[in-house]
């Protein structure tokens, strides 16, 4: 019994976790800007390997470059 | 007659300081009018035709060959001293010689190499365009210099391998790691631009830092300047994470000379478009103002500068003149 609530208690915690991701990503959505906006949208699907946490890993690098490489073009 | 004497004595001391005065305001000033201006040779790409359609990174030959990589394009280009296209290479794709974010070129008596934003390896090209090999390194590369054809330096985003510049081989296996910075510091606030000169000497801009530093062969830091004395950098809260949001320095090249010139971003007088020159000491030489907005700075071994146009759609290559000369 006690293991069963826990297995519930980690999936509920999970899913918490993965809302939590779409809701700041969502709420971030309205930044300005078409760096940040690219970032975003990266970044969402990054949040689509979770929990693969190596493949979010490595898709979230890929973001922080591109952000990175889009702000030094695009930056006036 | 004694009264006479004196005001004549007088006189020509007044006329001696004056003299004096004017003489130091001519050195000062000449040590400030150092100025070099820009005079366009050569401009590849334009918005009428189709030669280029957002070049990134650029590397010339000893025979005054240039190559870009075209991001919009897929593609690696050579052209001849005249602008003349001599050959296109790469499609979009996965596979050997195709890119899918052509992004910066080294180059070397041999070899042209090229990184690619979505890929973590480095394309290598001969000086006819021809695929290979590819060098694999374990993130993107986010910018790179060749020493020789078995020292490749290469900065890479990662967040384990921050605040240093790793130096692979031929086959990307990592033979030294420089150290710049063993803070942990906030998301991409270690992000550098770099070069190294013919001593062997480190050069590196901070990108989202108003920090440019010298380190010598064996890693020991020489100098450290602030150019622009900002207090603050701006920074937004995106998707969760605390990004800095403008540029303080965008790239660095070396002249001949070792003098080190860097592209100033956002906070500088002209953004994007301010070039500062700096003797191998750190002292400022010069500001350069390029007449259009550049993402990137180069200096070919005739000590030509490229940069950008028209938002990457055109290519030019200046003339560096002393207004002393």
């Amino acid at each position: 019994m006690i293991l069963q609530i826990q297995k519930h208690i980690r999936k509920v915690t999970l899913i918490l976790i993965v809302l939590m991701i779409f809701i700041s990503l969502g709420a971030a959505e309205q930044e300005e800007g078409k760096c940040e906006g690219a970032f975003i949208k990266c970044m969402f699907d990054a949040a689509r390997h979770f929990p693969m946490f190596s493949m979010l890993y490595i898709q979230g690098v890929y973001c922080f470059g591109g952000y990175f490489f889009c702000k030094k073009y695009l930056d006036k | 007659m004694a009264t006479v004497k004196v005001s004549r004595k007088l006189l020509l001391l007044a006329i001696f300081l004056v003299l004096l005065f004017y003489l130091h305001l001519l050195l000062l000033w000449g040590g400030a009018l150092q100025k070099l201006c820009l005079k366009e040779v050569l401009s590849i790409g334009s918005l009428e035709n189709d030669a280029l359609f957002q070049w990134v990174g650029i590397a010339s030959d000893s025979s005054c060959n240039i190559y870009v990589t075209d991001t919009m394009d897929y593609s690696l280009k050579k052209f001849d001293a005249r602008g003349n296209l001599l050959k296109k290479t790469g499609n979009k794709g996965q596979g050997p010689g195709e890119f899918l974010a052509p992004r910066y070129l080294g180059i070397s008596d041999q070899f042209l190499y090229v990184t690619d934003q979505f890929k973590p390896e480095i394309q290598v090209f001969d000086k006819n365009l021809n695929y290979k090999r590819s060098i694999f390194v374990f993130m993107p590369v986010s910018d790179l210099k060749i020493l020789s054809d078995d020292k490749i330096a290469v900065t890479t985003i990662s967040m384990t391998k921050a605040g240093r510049i790793i130096i692979v081989n031929a086959k990307g296996k990592v033979k030294r790691e420089l150290v710049y910075s063993d803070k942990k510091l906030p998301l991409l606030m270690d992000m550098v631009s770099f070069d190294f000169d013919s001593e062997g000497n480190l050069y590196i801009a901070y990108n989202y830092q108003d920090k440019i530093e010298k380190f010598d062969s064996e890693g020991k830091k020489l100098w450290s300047k602030k150019l622009l004395k900002i207090k603050e950098i701006k920074k937004e809260k995106i998707a969760s994470f605390e990004l800095p949001t403008r540029l303080v320095y965008k790239d660095v090249a070396l002249d001949s000379s070792d003098n080190l010139y860097i592209l100033g971003g956002s906070y500088s007088k002209n953004p994007s478009c301010d070039v500062y020159v700096l003797s191998t000491e750190g002292q400022l030489l010069r500001i350069l103002t390029l007449p259009d907005t550049s993402h990137c700075i180069y200096i070919d071994s005739q000590n030509y500068l490229y940069s950008r146009a028209n938002e990457g759609v055109t290519l030019k290559k200046f003339k560096m003149i002393s207004q002393d000369n």
